[in-house]
């Protein structure tokens, strides 16, 4: 009897070691294994190995908190939310050089944005902005958020084109960054007491 | 007898029963589940609540699923061939003085979307001393410029001239900023509105319609 135990304890031990968990799987072959749904109801820790570069590539992975059945199912990021979009626009007869208010109609709370990729196409006729004085004006291009949404400003706020026949096609790219993945610093206001040189002092909060 | 099967059968599917937790691979559990080794899931995980990260950006990596053994791995971007969002800038010297109409990137525009964000003009040797030729018929107007990148032929193309066919007066050189994102990676490229202002008359002031937002 004794010896029969030993030979358990033994046995145990390697099996320790050595041999796999199978979860609805009798032939398990890693440490756990598990063919079914898995929930974990707190944190998870995990270590894993660096990603090495292959032709098949990677898929960024994240869970989703409004899954139907429980939540946080752990899924390839693509096929569910992405955290940045990009949204060409096409903003066609500009009346003369002025956009001074577009809603863009995209809640401040959940996203914020840059715009880039800009072109400016003046309809026939229109030979550019018109100053006969010394005054060559200033050009804006700026987002900006007012109420609950993102709008943009874009053209000469004190400058015209000759005619008010003149028009402008403005072609831009709006990026969206969803504020659950990226973080919006606020506006960094700083005084330069007619310098040409400052230092913010720190660097703004959140870097 | 019975009491000895029992015990063989709890030992030998090796996992460790404490107060604590269950170990599988090791006998000190610190967790409700503790493995030592890989996890291998065939169905879907969920993650209740996995906790919300407080710590600085430079202490947590992006975790990615390597789509040839299907393992979560971490992405460290120094080492992997591409990543979800990119950045550069193209230098490019000894323009013709109308500017760039098509400088192809050889980006392809199946897999990327690239836009140009800031830009410096410069005239030749980085001399910042560059204007747009003016003549009797043209110095009272401002042209706008076109930096704008575009697709031809399926790589990305860029764009970078003065309007009303207007031109520098010497070889500009351009620095652009350019950012580069790869689609369906972390970003969705949404089709393009076309919002006409004729409607708002001569106030500048417009409506667009909410974007297809996740």
């Amino acid at each position: 009897m004794i010896k029969k135990l030993l030979l358990i304890s033994i046995f145990s031990t390697a099996a320790q070691v050595h041999a796999q968990v199978g979860i609805g799987t009798t032939t398990p072959t890693e440490k756990l294994e598990v063919v079914g749904s898995t929930s974990i109801g707190t944190s998870v820790t995990i270590d894993p190995t660096n990603y090495v570069n292959n032709p098949s590539g990677f898929t960024i992975v994240g869970t989703d908190p409004q899954s139907a059945t429980v939540n946080g199912q752990v899924v390839a990021l693509e096929n569910l939310y992405t955290p940045v979009t990009i949204q060409p626009y096409n903003i066609t007869n500009v009346y003369r050089d002025d956009i001074n208010d577009l809603n863009l109609n995209i809640p401040t709370d959940k996203y914020f944005i840059t715009i880039a990729n800009f072109e400016a196409i003046p309809s026939s006729g229109n030979k550019g902005i018109y100053t006969s004085n010394n005054n060559k004006g200033h050009f804006v291009f700026d987002a900006f958020q007012s109420g609950t949404t993102w709008h943009v400003k874009i053209g000469y706020p004190t400058l015209n084109t000759e005619n008010t026949t003149d028009k402008y096609t403005y072609k831009f790219d709006v990026i969206l960054y969803s504020k659950r993945f990226f973080k919006n610093l606020g506006e960094v206001t700083y005084n330069l007491n007619g310098s040409n040189t400052g230092s913010a002092g720190t660097a703004p909060i959140g870097i | 007898m019975k009491n000895i099967l029992f015990l063989a059968v709890l030992l030998t599917s090796t996992a460790i029963y404490k107060a604590q937790g269950v170990g599988i691979g090791n006998t000190n559990p610190t967790q409700t589940l503790d493995v030592t080794g890989n996890t291998k899931l065939s169905g879907n995980l969920y993650f209740e609540n996995p906790g919300t990260f407080t710590g600085s950006s430079t202490n947590s990596y992006l975790i990615v699923r390597d789509n040839s053994d299907k393992a979560l791995k971490r992405y460290v971007p120094a080492t992997s061939d591409y990543s979800a969002i990119n950045s550069t800038v193209y230098h490019i010297t000894n323009i013709t003085p109308g500017g760039i109409s098509n400088f192809d990137t050889k980006i392809p525009t199946s897999k990327y979307y690239l836009v140009i964000g800031g830009f410096i003009v410069r005239g030749v040797n980085d001399n910042s001393n560059i204007r747009i030729t003016q003549d009797t018929t043209t110095q009272n107007y401002i042209p706008q410029y076109s930096a704008r990148s575009f697709e031809l032929n399926g790589t990305w193309r860029i764009q970078f001239v003065p309007n009303n066919n207007r031109v520098f007066f010497q070889n500009p050189e351009i620095r652009l900023s350019v950012s580069v994102y790869r689609k369906d990676m972390l970003t969705t490229v949404n089709p393009t509105i076309t919002y006409d202002m004729s409607p708002t008359g001569t106030t500048g002031i417009g409506n667009a319609p909410t974007p297809a937002l996740p």
